[in-house]
Parts: C-alpha cells; structure tokens; sequence
C-alpha cells in the first residue's frame, strides 16, 4: 500500500477579512507515486490547496504535510522536490520553448550540459522540438501551455502539480501530455496532483480524485467508487425528441442540455425506455454514466443544500448560475 | 571553506546568472531596441541643463543622470517582477523551487542592471570631457556607490512587487517613487541649494546620499563633512532596504 505524500488536517483558508473561507476544514491524502485530481468548480477551492500545498500560501489554520513535512516549517526542503505549472501562466514573450525548459532547470542549479539534454528530450517527448526556437510570443496558446508543461515536467521531481495543465490544448496536444504524465507515474514512480475542469482527463488519469467544493471534499476515491458511490447502478439515457420534460420525470430524474434531456434510470427502467422510445420512433442514446455526471449529482446537491439554508455562503446562488443545471 | 559550501556557492551563482540571463540579459540581447527606453529619462534631463546651463550645471546633469539611471532600474525591478508575478506566474514556478527570494531578488537586479549598463558606460565616457578629475579612485568610488544604489533601490522594487496586487499599479507606483527618488532630491542639483531647514527631507531620500557623492567623486563642490555623512548614510539605507526586502516582503502569502 503506497505511503501518504501528501496530508491535509481540517485546512482552513480565508484570505484577509473575507468571511467565506476558501478552505474550509478540508481533509485530503494523496498516496505516492499516484495522479491525484483535485475536480470543482470555479473558486471551490483547488488552486488554494495547490498554492498551499507548493508553500506559496499559508493556511489560517489546519496543517498540510508534504512529504511527512508541514507546509510551512519544511518549506525549504519540499521546495526542493517538488513543480508546479501554475493555473493561466504565462512563458515569457522573448524566450522560445528551449530557452524556457532550460531556464528552469539551470535556475535549480543544474549544470548547462544536463539541463541542455534534458530540456531537448522534454521538448521531444511533448512535440515542441519544431518551436524550440520560436518565441513563444509568436506560438499559440495550446503551445505555450505545453511549454509551461514542459518546464515542470523537466525538473524531474518526485511531486509534480499542475493547475488546470491542458486548459487550451487540442485534443491531440491532451493526450501528449496525458500520455506522458502516465509515462511519468508509471516508469518513474512521479507523483502528480492536478487539478481541472475536464471530467475525460479525470476519469483517463486519475488514480484517485476529490471533488471539492466551498472548500471542502465532497466526493473522493477512484473515478469508479466516486461514480457508483454516487450514481449507484445507474444508466444514463440521452432523449433529443419525443418526449416531453414532465413525462420523462415520470422515469427519472432528468437534467436538460440545450435540447437534450439526460435521464438516470435503473436497467429495468432503461429497458422500459427504451420500449416507449421505440414505440414513438423517439431518437434515444443509452450509455453508462460517467464521471461528468457524478460531478453534476454531487456539487448540484450541494448547491440544493445551500438553497435550503443548510451554507450560508452569499456566494452560492452566484456560482450556482455557472452550473448549467 | 568546505566541498558542501563551495558547491552551495556555485549552485546559487548558476541560479542567479541563469535567472538574469534569461529574465533580462538575452531579452535585451534579442530587442536591443527597448534600450533607449531605459535612459530616456535621465539623458533627457541631462539635455535640458545641457542646452540651458554651463559648466558645473552640466556634469550635476551627468552625476544626477548616474544616479537617476541606476536608481530607475532597481524600481523598475518592482514593475516587472509584479509583471512576473501577476501576468506570467513565473513568481509561482519560482517559489515552488530551491531558489531563495533573496537570489531571485538579486538575478532580477542583476538582469535589470545590464540594461542599465550601456547608459552608465555612456555617462562615464562623458564625464571627462567635463571634469578633469577622473582617477581610479573616482572610479572605484562611482562603482561603489551605483553598487549601493542599486542594492537599495532593488531592494525597494522588490519589497513593493510583493505587494502590489496589478501590473498597472505597480508602473504607476515605481514612476511616482522614481520622481521620488531621482528628481524632487538633490540629484541634479546641489543639495547646498535646499534650504537648512528642509534639508532633513532630502536626507531621508537614499538617492541624495548617491548623488553627493557622486557629484563629489566627479569633483563638484561637496563639503567634507556632507561627504562623511553621506558614506554613513548610504549603506546604512542598503542595510535597512535589504532587510525590509528580506524580512518583511511576501515571498509565502499569508
């Protein structure tokens, strides 16, 4: 069984006099040599944790080890292992892709000849050798995001963090950098905590996840137990037509999307469905349900429980505007 | 010294050449256009007294133009290390890293000062075609005192670019103490000209100290004992700067 790397104790975080604390008695474990993923919506407390975590923050109280070495009084030596990318960074407008790589690990101290042949081979491993010499003013976003990456990937520490990496990436720029993140923990034994919005990248990476909101867990283990956990045996059944919203309730629950009704249904249910759909000639899809939709079922029913009074937080009715419930 | 603390040494001197390298050298390298920009200001000023004075006029011009550049580059590390912080982040990847904020602080001024370089060569190429009292000893007391200079106003930068929450307020701000620092005080002018009773004012400011002796090294008409105050005065500024920057900065956030 891997060792905890990192240790959060009833972390609490308010910046200056604001009442909402962005941590709020958040208790979390990343084991070794795992991705860990930290899911939520936007100010729920991730980047937080993540500063905290790579000792940029301090926290108002709680204790967060790294490394068996409290936040704080081990600064000096966690600093030493670990990198972070950090969430809407930016490279810096008159250096290229090399330049940057190797002003990472030449700022660690490395010396030139092996921060050189590392920074070419992470530029080969995530295809950035044909920009190495383009500044990075002249690149476009998704490439200047894989430069940061790189940058972090270099410095061949044993605890990586990365805040919301792919953020503007292709799909085929994601998966380079998934691929080589699971190269990472697999052949190198790295550990990577990272944090996004990208439900498909939490269920292809994650070892485990937590889903954390106002700033506490909500929801963590692995994507399967997070999603049976919270979803049961449930079966996902997507009507684009057909139906009306109020005979669908009569199967389930139903969220809308646009012109999409999703319904989560139990496999007798489905098939019964699935029978009215074909007697309608109705256009249906059946499929399991997946992460994304946990996410939905778990922050949703946080936000109804803020609705009912159970959080005082002001800020609730606002962010839950952004759900897209 | 031990093999431990030799490789300490080297390791902090990779740091802080790679830092400032990359941050300022090679930038300027690559636009050499942007060096006008630097000393715009004090060769401006320096123009004005050049077409309007005679004489003494002319090199208070060139020691407050020393003084003036120097001291705007160390301020101009408070704007773009809040540049580094707020827009690229680069503070963050810093911070998470062995790289103490004193190096940081220090290859950032380095890299800051080279741009300064070319100004400061310029001026000191010029100054013996106004003064006849270029020794090496004047030398060596003009390196001494832009290290100082340098070392304070850094210091200052550094301290704000902790503090300062936008890039906007922060080139305000290090354009508001540039004034401050380099053209309200005695910089370009004698500080025998400020009245007695306000002279504490400009004695407060660390770039009077600068330009006193400045204007002494150059051989402009500075009493012994404003010289003796102002050797005391300047380091003892550096020493209060540094460690207002080393202690009191927020390298870790509260």
């Amino acid at each position: 069984m891997p060792s905890s790397i990192i240790d959060a104790n009833r972390l609490v975080k308010y910046y200056g006099k604001n009442q909402v604390p962005a941590l709020d008695d958040l208790n979390l474990s990343v084991k070794e040599g795992q991705i860990f993923t930290l899911l939520g919506r936007n100010g729920a407390g991730k980047t937080t944790f993540l500063r905290i975590a790579t000792t940029q923050l301090l926290p108002t109280s709680g204790t967060l080890k790294v490394f068996g070495l409290d936040s704080k009084e081990g600064a000096k030596e966690i600093r030493r292992r670990i990198a972070i990318t950090p969430q809407e960074a930016k490279p810096l407008w008159t250096l290229n892709a090399y330049d940057h790589v190797l002003l990472a690990l030449l700022m660690r101290g490395e010396s030139i000849g092996s921060a050189s042949a590392k920074a070419k081979r992470v530029l080969e491993t995530l295809e950035l050798e044909e920009y190495a010499k383009v500044h990075s003013e002249e690149l476009s976003g998704g490439l200047r995001q894989r430069i940061l990456i790189a940058m972090t990937i270099a410095c061949d520490v044993e605890l990586m963090f990365l805040d919301e990496p792919t953020i503007g990436l292709d799909p085929v720029g994601r998966r380079k950098v998934w691929n080589e993140l699971i190269r990472l923990k697999q052949d190198e034994g790295k550990t990577i905590v990272l944090s996004t919005h990208y439900m498909d990248e939490a269920e292809a990476l994650s070892d485990e996840l937590a889903i954390i909101d106002h700033g506490h867990v909500l929801a963590s283990g692995t994507p399967a137990e997070v999603c049976s956990k919270h979803m049961g045996s449930k079966i996902r059944v997507d009507v684009t037509s057909g139906f009306s919203e109020s005979e669908l309730e009569a199967y389930g629950k139903v969220i809308k999307f646009g012109n999409l009704s999703r319904v989560f249904v139990d496999e007798a249910t489905a098939e019964k469905l699935s029978k009215d759909a074909l007697a309608r000639k109705a256009s249906i899809s059946i499929s399991p349900v997946t992460l994304d939709d946990a996410f939905v079922e778990i922050v949703g029913s946080a936000i109804d429980e803020d609705e009912d009074g159970t959080d005082e937080d002001d800020e609730g009715t606002s962010r839950m505007g952004a759900m897209g419930r | 010294m031990s093999e431990a603390i030799r490789e300490r040494i080297a390791r902090e001197l990779r740091t802080i050449a790679a830092l400032s390298y990359y941050i300022g050298i090679l930038p300027m390298l690559r636009i050499p256009t942007l060096l006008p920009f630097v000393f715009s200001t004090p060769f401006t000023i320096l123009f004005i007294l050049f077409v309007t004075g005679r004489g003494e006029t002319i090199v208070y011009g060139i020691a407050g133009a020393i003084t003036m550049t120097v001291s705007q580059q160390g301020l101009f590390l408070g704007a773009d290390l809040t540049n580094l912080r707020i827009e690229h982040k680069f503070q963050s990847i810093v911070v998470a890293s062995p790289v103490s904020p004193l190096t940081y602080m220090f290859s950032v001024a380095t890299s800051e000062l080279a741009f300064a370089v070319p100004a400061i060569a310029v001026l000191m190429v010029i100054i013996p075609y106004f003064t006849s009292q270029i020794t090496s000893l004047t030398i060596l007391e003009l390196i001494a005192v832009i290290f100082l200079t340098w070392i304070t106003t850094s210091a200052i930068g550094f301290f704000l670019s902790t503090y300062v929450l936008n890039t906007r307020t922060a080139f305000l701000t290090v354009a508001f103490i540039s004034i401050v620092l380099s053209v309200l005080p005695p910089v370009f002018y004698p500080l025998q000209i400020i009245p007695d009773r306000l002279r504490w004012l400009a004695e407060i400011v660390p770039t009077t100290h600068s330009s006193v002796l400045i204007q002494y090294a150059v051989g402009l008409p500075t009493s012994q004992s404003q010289v003796s105050s102002s050797w005391f005065a300047l380091p003892l500024f550096t020493i209060v700067f540094l460690s207002l920057a080393l202690f009191k900065a927020k390298w870790t956030e509260k």
